[in-house]
């Protein structure tokens, strides 16, 4: 189970508004490679790891990742929190104010709304790892692309910027986790057969 | 007695297996899991068998603590007085300064690194890094099968341990001088092998905080400009 | 760390559990390294002093540190997100 500890990972405070960039950000929140499917994606593949140092990376980075939500959540908060009717309309942010004024709704920054069909939980330790590292890549790159739309607010670039380091940490130990299911394996045939789900391999 | 492709002759009965060469997993210095044995006998840049040394890799001119392919754009990395190939943070076995690694109590063996079997392994389990036996190589083991290459590990009669390929066929496009393709046998085919993390310096926990990470080999920031 | 005033209490143990936390992914991959560990107990050490004041002092970090002698303070602090309270 799972306490909430009344602290965010890393401080976010943020003065002034910015639609756009809170547009953008949402991505992060409920797109395709952002936080809340990475802490989906993590809980759900540890009930059929094998490996229990694997079920614990999966555990603690899954969530780490609901912290980095609610990290991503309050950066949207406060960037809509006093906006205007007008900066609301140029913006391009009344697509998403219409529907959700400025409540927090996880959805792409296209609009697209959260879906766990961005992400898979295989039962193959071997596919659901590369799936992770994979899923650690596509989020550092969202971050860097963020980053460079955020280099005039320094308390947005800053969260970004911890974010984003925080994504290549989860992918070496997501590296270290498939060394692991290696060292588990036969080297000379490592897809001889599932450990999640085989008794044994007759052709080892 | 057999013949090299160089006329060198070398002893068959020595023919070591690549399995039991390979079980060093950490390397502190090159931080890529070789063992002595196996680096010492690359072949050099230009192609040529190397001798028996400390068995770093290969540099060329990429600048200290660069990657294989190149340095980073806009990297900012300090390099200080590390070897050339060295890794941040990195000791060498045998010269430990401050004594934060290695980690391993009485083993010397730096944290992140692997002894050849591993609690929890099942009866007829190989060990990381065990590929097929020497003897047995060729049989789906061949490193360049377009090229008809056969790769073993050898030792010679002057004492060095070698990595034999393409016996009678050229090396050109062999991938054979590319000393990252010789370790077929520690790192198959057909699978993605990330380095092992060793432990190295540590940031305070106020500025781990702010870097995003307490590791400081683990810190890549981003330098990107569109402009 | 008896005396230090919220903000800097606050900054404390943010950095502190950062650190506890990424030494526990490293320890997940890496259980038996002795640096990690030490490191681990020192930092650990240091948050739960620093979370004990903290609790005492200016308010719940968790549903399981309320002082429920007083009010239900759990509602009452601040939540992370609005502004002024990290």
């Amino acid at each position: 189970m799972w306490t909430y500890i009344k602290m965010l990972e890393f401080p976010v405070n943020i003065k002034t508004t910015n639609a756009a960039l809170a547009t953008a950000i949402m991505s992060q929140l409920g797109g395709p490679d952002g936080e809340k499917g990475a802490s989906v994606r993590y809980l759900s593949q540890r009930y059929a790891m094998p490996d229990k140092r694997i079920v614990g990376v999966l555990t603690d980075i899954g969530t780490e990742e609901l912290g980095h939500e609610e990290m991503v959540a309050a950066i949207i908060t406060q960037l809509t929190k006093n906006l205007t009717m007008d900066e609301i309309e140029k913006s391009g942010f009344y697509q998403y104010y219409v529907d959700h004024t400025t409540g927090i709704y996880p959805q792409a920054a296209s609009g697209v709304p959260f879906s766990a069909a961005t992400l898979q939980s295989t039962g193959d330790p071997i596919a659901d790892l590369h799936e992770d590292l994979a899923a650690e890549q596509k989020a550092r790159l969202t971050y860097d692309n963020i980053l460079r739309l955020s280099k005039d607010e320094p308390d947005v670039y800053e969260a970004i910027k911890f974010l984003r380091a925080r994504e290549m940490v989860h992918y070496q130990r997501f590296g270290e986790s498939l060394r692991m299911m290696q060292d588990n394996l036969d080297s000379k045939n490592f897809y001889a057969f599932n450990p999640a789900f085989d008794k044994g391999a007759t052709c080892l | 007695m057999e013949t090299n492709c160089d006329n060198t002759q070398f002893d068959e009965s020595e023919v070591v297996e690549a399995s039991g060469e390979l079980q060093a997993e950490s390397c502190s210095s090159c931080g890529n899991g070789w063992s002595d044995d196996i680096r010492s006998g690359m072949w050099n840049d230009n192609g040529g068998r190397g001798g028996r040394g400390r068995g770093m890799r290969p540099c060329g001119d990429r600048p200290c603590g660069s990657r294989p392919g190149g340095v980073r754009p806009g990297s900012d990395r300090p390099c200080d007085d590390r070897p050339c190939g060295n890794r941040p943070g990195g000791v060498r076995p045998g010269s430990r300064p401050g004594g934060m690694r290695p980690c391993g109590p009485g083993n010397g063996r730096p944290c992140g690194g692997r002894p050849g079997m591993r609690p929890g392994m099942r009866p007829g389990m190989r060990p990381y890094g065990n590929g097929p036996r020497s003897t047995e190589l060729g049989d789906g083991a061949d490193l360049h099968s377009e090229w008809n290459c056969k790769s073993r590990v050898i030792n010679t009669s002057d004492g060095r341990s070698m990595v034999m390929g393409c016996e009678g066929q050229t090396m050109s496009g062999c991938h054979m001088n590319d000393p990252m393709e010789r370790l077929g046998d520690a790192f198959p085919p057909v699978m993605a092998f990330v380095p092992w993390q060793q432990w190295g310096d540590l940031y305070e926990p106020d500025c781990g905080l702010k870097q995003g990470t307490i590791f400081k080999d683990l810190n890549y920031i981003f330098c990107g400009t569109r402009c | 760390m008896e005396n230090m005033c919220k903000e800097d209490l606050m900054e404390l143990i943010q950095s502190t559990n950062f650190t506890v936390i990424e030494l526990g992914l490293y320890l997940d991959t890496h259980p038996n390294c002795p640096c990690g560990l030490s490191a681990y107990e020192d930092h650990s050490r240091t948050l739960k002093r620093a979370v004990d004041i903290y609790e005492r002092k200016f308010g719940p970090l968790t549903i399981y540190g309320v002082d429920s002698d007083t009010d239900w303070t759990w509602v009452e602090t601040p939540w992370p997100w609005q502004k002024g309270c990290d």
